[in-house]
């Protein structure tokens, strides 16, 4: 299947936007996403590696000699690399885990249902997201064998050992593989880190 | 390939270094009037330098506009909408996209680039202050009532080392200007005209379009060019940046992590430490050719990083190899030749002698560079190559001269396994140049300034 690369899903979404929304209100509603303590809303989802909102609702003018081109909707762009093999696994977190803020979204969108524990409402959510996928032909990951989880942990690993490697250039070898041995303690006996943490 | 070019065409310091003009000054102006303001290009026509001039020249005269500007001047609208987006945006826009953030946030840049209202700038270099005062007072002498002079005008000056007129350094005591791309371009049917230094026998000549519009690029093509094109042919996009370098704090960090660096590498000093950061070593010597400040002299640009692969000689995160990777990325230069720059940069601001405190007065570079592509040039070496480090394996570490550091910046000086040299980390990178002003401008050909003024630039 195309749209898997390992045990990473890639998922493209177009979604009409409502006549009747404001696309600059939308645009500054999505920049203050950023202003969530933990980066995104989205962090809250365990499972998404990356995730981007895009708004189109103009096109480039090319130049002489192509005309102004238009087009029929505005739409929000949703593209989302998450660990699993099904979107049904994206929706369910995203309806469970953040609500309120895939209805402030998603909300403006044009036919969107309801978001509900009701099977059936869960049901049409995902139906809603499979009609507005884009069909992928070739998606490509860095790691497509690693999870967000081990993501995260390598990469609290790095860091940690970055600062090692800083605070103890220049001593004794016999110093610093002590303090490896401290060091090395210390990160396996930590929690993992969650998303957006630091 | 090579093409033909019209030397007469095009704007005299895109192509011409003019070495023997140290001095400068940037003159700023806003029109009220489009009619006036074309008035004033046909008067300054007749002073604009162009790249037919040679190298005796006492005093050169250029020109550029902002966006803003071309609409000032009336363009018609289907012109100003095929400009390239970043052009129509502004640097000030693209702040958060050029890592212009905290000190070098533009709410906190000097006048008049702080403001609106830049409609064109006149770059006015000469050999001698009296030939400066001369030429300037006639720009400003010619401009009618309707055009203002912005202020304060930016003065510039180049800086020599040790009288050396022929070597000019910038503040923090390093040798600039030494690299320039050699432009693949017939004139007169001989390959005798250079933009500044040879880039080295053994690399590729960089095609003419990617700093020249209406002409082919590295991709084989005539990149996107505004219309109507005999408007836009010959010009190019002009980037210019006002850098303040903090020199105190440039000289007493490296004082300080060279106290470090001495027990970890003993018989390094400080100059060593600057040299890994920045490159070459002072003189301009390239550390990819010359390893030891006792061997000095050797100002080069025909080297490349492909026997250094690992930054044993030249560290992989230093500014020159960022700023211009030269053979690192393989592929026979063609990666790097996308993003190539010629720079026209100068100097302002009073020296800060060695041993002084802080004076706390404006010094650092005005930095100019000529690029066809704003996007793919400019902002991706900025972007890219200075204020992130992936492409040379440095992680998100940042350029250690021109990165904007936060005070947390971090630089891996390689070691070298032949000589049992272990590695440095040099931590604590502070910001050392804080961008005080800047904005993109378009810099027309001489035909392309004969058509604003006669309001003949149409696209129908």
């Amino acid at each position: 299947m195309s749209n898997l690369n390992g045990n990473i899903y890639g998922y493209t979404g177009l979604f009409p936007i409502k006549r009747d929304v404001d696309c600059s209100v939308l645009r500054a509603d999505l920049r203050s996403l950023d202003s969530h303590p933990f980066g995104s809303p989205l962090s809250s989802i365990d499972i998404v590696h990356t995730a981007r909102l895009v708004i189109i609702d103009r096109l480039p003018f090319q130049g002489e000699p192509a005309k102004y081109d238009t087009l029929t909707s505005a739409y929000l762009l949703f593209a989302c690399n998450f660990d699993g093999s099904d979107i049904e696994e994206l929706v369910t977190a995203i309806a469970t885990t953040i609500p309120d803020t895939f209805r402030s979204l998603w909300g403006r969108c044009v036919a969107v249902p309801a978001v509900s524990p009701d099977p059936a409402a869960r049901a049409e959510l995902i139906e809603y997201f499979r009609r507005c996928q884009i069909r992928t032909t070739l998606f490509l990951v860095d790691q497509p064998g690693t999870t967000v989880k081990q993501i995260l942990r390598s990469l609290a690993l790095t860091r940690r050992f970055a600062a090692f490697v800083e605070q103890h250039q220049g001593e004794d070898p016999s110093i610093v593989q002590q303090r490896f041995e401290d060091m090395w303690q210390a990160f396996t006996a930590a929690p993992s880190p969650s998303p957006g943490s630091w | 390939m090579s093409a033909m070019l019209e030397l007469h065409d095009i704007q005299g310091n895109i192509l011409r270094e003019y070495g023997s003009l140290h001095q400068a000054r940037f003159i700023f102006f806003r029109t009220r009037s489009a009619v006036q303001g074309r008035r004033y290009i046909e008067a300054l026509l007749p002073t604009i330098t162009t790249a037919k001039s040679g190298d005796e020249i006492r005093a050169a005269t250029n020109i550029a506009f902002t966006f803003a500007g071309l609409r000032a001047f009336g363009l018609p609208t289907s012109s100003l909408v095929s400009f390239p987006t970043a052009f129509q945006d502004g640097m000030r826009a693209r702040a958060l996209l050029l890592g212009d953030v905290e000190e070098s946030d533009p709410r906190s840049w000097d006048r008049p680039w702080r403001s609106e209202a830049l409609h064109f700038m006149v770059m006015v270099y000469a050999a001698s202050r009296m030939e400066l005062e001369q030429t300037c007072r006639k720009v400003v002498q010619l401009a009618p009532d309707e055009i203002e002079e912005l202020r304060p005008h930016q003065e510039a000056e180049a800086i020599f080392a040790n009288g050396n007129r022929s070597l000019r350094i910038e503040h923090f005591g390093f040798a600039e200007g030494l690299s320039n791309p050699h432009i693949d371009f017939l004139a007169n049917g001989m390959r005798q005209f250079r933009a500044g230094d040879v880039d080295g026998r053994d690399h590729r000549m960089v095609a003419l379009g990617e700093f020249i519009l209406g002409y082919p690029d590295e991709g084989s093509e005539i990149g996107a060019m505004p219309v109507p094109h005999a408007f836009s042919r010959n010009g190019t996009y002009l980037v210019v940046r006002k850098l303040h370098q903090h020199v105190a704090r440039f000289r007493h960090f490296i004082e300080q992590q060279a106290t470090l660096l001495q027990r970890i590498i003993p018989g390094t000093d400080p100059t060593y430490l600057a040299a890994k950061m920045i490159g070459r070593w002072p003189d301009g010597t390239p550390l990819a050719k010359v390893t030891s400040s006792a061997i000095t002299g050797h100002i080069s640009n025909e080297f490349g990083y492909a026997d250094d692969p690992e930054g044993a000689l030249c560290p992989l995160g230093a500014h020159i190899r960022r700023a211009n990777p030269r053979d690192s990325f393989g592929f026979d230069e063609r990666l790097v030749n996308r993003h190539r720059l010629i720079r026209r940069g100068i100097t302002y601001g009073a020296p800060l002698p060695v041993g002084s405190p802080d004076d706390h007065m404006p010094r650092g570079l005005l930095f100019l560079v000529f690029n066809a592509d704003i996007e793919r040039q400019f902002e991706f070496v900025q972007r890219q190559w200075i204020n992130d480090g992936d492409k040379f394996r440095q992680g998100n570490d940042r350029d250690p001269i021109l990165g904007s550091h936060d005070g947390l910046g971090r630089m891996v000086i390689p070691g070298d396994e032949r000589e049992g040299r272990p590695p440095f980390f040099c931590t604590g990178i502070p910001r050392f140049v804080t961008a005080k002003g800047g904005d993109y401008f378009f810099a027309p050909s001489l035909t392309g300034l004969r058509l604003m003024a006669s309001s003949g630039v149409r696209t129908t």
